[in-house]
């Protein structure tokens, strides 16, 4: 773990055990999320990382464990308080999750009209700024079903920041995407830690994007249903875990073929 | 303190100053109003170019409340302090302001100061607000609405001949066993639509033919001819009643499932998977449907025919004090075989009719939750419309063959 800073612990995970019914998906995790992290969660996929995300996010009940935001233990609270505690959390869901029914422009209006007060003309200004930060300026009238997938990704990362939220979750938000959006798409998250203070909890697999902006990450197992390392990446590319080295060199051993890996 | 926003306009220099806590979540209406309302008079000033520099400025001097102890953060007074601490004074609610006012400086060619600003902000307020040209196509007026409607309903019943002609091909494929439809889809159909309506038909019925026996009666016993309640009931379940509630019944469970589950896998691209790989469609989704409909509506009917006239007998066996035998009797002398085939008859018609609708419907639908709700109601709307009007042609095509 990283101990050279003095940041906060944020979110706390300890000895969650993830399920369905009695189909255990995942057991044992711990972790630790500091403030302003951008810690990512990597996994082949099916390994459980949109179900973590789902406990931590308030959807699905853990079997066992805690999650804790600020030292508040979540899932000990009532519902009421999980949803004041899930109103500093902002979440981007694989498949974007938009309202179809609604416009972009609306999609993101939607949040801010419901927890702001804010006059109508500055809650049209505030989401034309969101779009235009993911580059959507030009679409807050479509509906959902008029842009591509990446836009309607990039629009899903919008509405994820609707609120400004303390944490951000992102399942998987580059899959889908160009490279040069995707590029951009770090450079954003990137700014909005820097800029504004967020926390961000990303699933992702692209190992390029992991190591240009990720400073903590947890890489799950599917065959042993626990994590098998966590650290930042760069330490995990040290790792003398198999399992890790071929994960971070695509199913190669390590030494075997071109490192499309350099870390220093 | 919650955001506060002046300017000051002195010598064609105008500086813009925002300071305190500017967050979404955080301050009243009358707050973000009064701050509303000064930035329209800044946006104002930057558009009819009294200016020729801005300055923005931003500084915090109010302190954010701490999250102290577990205990405090969720009493009432603090509910405030849930706003966590790591976060900056600031959010998009004052950067999409900043931005704004940049982007009208920038068609107005005034230059804007950043200095003032702090450093972390700058990155974010570059941003292209202004959408180009490309528009959005703008709402049709009153009158070409009406002109569209008028050409879509040529256009959409093309369309619904279109989709007749493509089912009789396929039917023509399935009777030389060539369309791709197994018959362990239809078998799962027939399976599905039947247990799913059986529980309320058997209710509907049942107490239909209670109403029309008390009903009935009521006139019948005027004319002391109780007996022939037995009958009339029989005749009108069997012939046209039984039919008909069973189709109402099917249409609103079957009909609609049909409509919503092939929308869903519209919107899931699903179907389109299909058409790639060569399969077609209508025949993989439509005709294990209408098939198993078609052939079990009959049956369905029939078991409605039974309830009816089951509830019709208790009527007149308990509550008119008619005896069994009296009963069979009378339908025995009444009703003719004819009846039962005509209520069949009319029960095919209507599998084949709630089927075709809702898979229409299904395949037609939009590609978003909304379109598959319309479309769900639409095929039940389609069914009901249809059963009625088939009813009605084939009463007057058997009148006038004096059936
Ligand atoms: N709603 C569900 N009910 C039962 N099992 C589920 C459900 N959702 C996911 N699973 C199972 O949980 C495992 C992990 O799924 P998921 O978290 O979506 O994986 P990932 O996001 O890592 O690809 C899979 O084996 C999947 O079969
Ligand atoms: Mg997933």
């Amino acid at each position: 773990m990283n101990m050279k800073n003095n940041k906060k612990n944020v979110i706390e995970i300890k000895d969650l055990t993830l399920a369905y019914g009695s189909n255990i998906i995942q057991e044992n995790l711990n972790f630790t999320v500091q403030e302003q992290d951008i810690f990512v969660i990597m996994g082949a996929s099916g390994c459980g990382k949109s179900s973590l995300l789902r406990v931590l996010m308030g959807l699905l009940a853990p079997a066992q464990g805690s999650v804790s935001y600020n030292g508040v233990n979540f899932w000990a609270q009532d519902e009421n308080n999980q949803k004041k505690l899930l109103r500093n959390i902002g979440v981007m869901f694989q498949g974007g999750a938009l309202w179809t029914s609604r416009t972009l422009a609306e999609n993101i209006a939607i949040p801010l009209e419901h927890y702001t007060n804010l006059t109508p003309k500055q809650i049209v200004d505030v989401s034309r700024y969101k779009l235009a930060q993911v580059g959507l300026s030009d679409f807050g009238d479509y509906y959902p079903s008029e842009i591509s997938g990446g836009m309607r990704k990039r629009a899903g990362i919008a509405r994820a920041m609707a609120l400004d939220p303390q944490y951000v979750f992102f399942d998987e938000p580059s899959a889908g995407l160009d490279p040069i959006s995707a590029a951009q798409l770090d450079e954003l998250i990137l700014q909005l830690r820097d800029s504004l203070g967020m926390t961000m909890l990303i699933v992702s697999h692209e190992l390029a994007s992991i190591f240009s902006i990720a400073n903590n990450s947890i890489l799950l197992d599917a065959k042993t249903k626990t994590f098998i390392a966590k650290g930042s990446p760069c330490d995990l590319l040290g790792s003398e875990n198999e399992e890790v080295q071929t994960f971070l060199r695509r199913g190669k051993k390590k030494g075997e073929g071109t490192d499309p890996l350099e870390c220093l | 303190m919650f955001a506060t926003l002046s300017y000051t306009l002195q010598n064609s220099v105008l500086s813009v100053q925002a300071s305190d806590i500017w967050r979404l979540t955080e301050g009243t209406e009358k707050n973000h109003k009064s701050n509303g309302k000064e930035q329209e008079k800044i946006i104002q000033i930057v558009q009819s170019e009294q200016c020729s520099k801005i300055i923005l400025n931003y500084s915090n001097t109010s302190t954010r409340p701490q999250v102290d102890t577990k205990k405090k953060f969720f009493s009432k007074k603090n509910e405030k302090n849930i706003n966590p601490s790591s976060l900056e004074t600031w959010d998009s609610l004052l950067l999409a302001f900043f931005a704004i006012i940049i982007e009208n400086a920038k068609s107005a060619r005034i230059t804007i100061d950043y200095s003032q600003l702090p450093e972390k902000m700058i990155n974010l307020l570059h941003v292209e607000l202004l959408p180009s040209n490309k528009v959005k196509q703008v709402e049709n007026s009153f009158l070409e609405n009406i002109g569209e409607s008028t050409i879509n309903v040529s256009k959409s019943s093309l369309k619904a001949l279109d989709f007749l002609g493509e089912i009789t091909l396929a039917l023509w494929h399935f009777f030389r066993g060539k369309a791709a439809c197994s018959s362990r889809d239809i078998w799962q159909e027939i399976y599905s639509c039947s247990a799913a309506s059986l529980p309320i038909i058997s209710l509907v019925s049942l107490l239909l033919g209670l109403i029309l026996a008390f009903v009935s009666a009521l006139q019948l016993k005027v004319l002391g001819a109780e007996l022939y309640v037995a009958s009339l009931v029989s005749i009108s379940m069997v012939r046209v009643m039984g039919p008909v509630l069973t189709g109402i019944v099917v249409a609103g469970k079957t009909g609609a499932s049909y409509a919503a589950t092939i929308g869903t896998m519209q919107v899931n691209e699903e179907v389109d998977a299909l058409n790639t790989f060569g399969i077609s469609p209508i025949e993989f989704l439509v005709l294990p449907r209408l098939i198993a409909l078609t052939i079990m509506m009959p049956f369905l009917t029939m078991y409605a025919n039974f309830m009816g006239v089951l509830g019709g007998f208790l009527v007149t066996v308990f509550g008119m004090g008619i005896s069994p035998a009296a009963f069979v009797e009378n339908v025995q002398l009444m009703a003719h075989i004819d009846s039962l085939w005509i209520g069949l008859l009319h029960s095919l018609v209507f599998g084949f009719l709630i089927s075709l609708a809702g898979c229409y419907q299904g395949l037609i639908c939009g590609r978003s939750a909304e379109a598959v709700g319309k479309a769900t109601t639409s095929a039940v709307v389609n069914s009901i419309v249809g059963i009625i009007v088939a009813t009605s042609i084939i009463t007057i095509i058997l009148s006038i063959n004096d059936m």
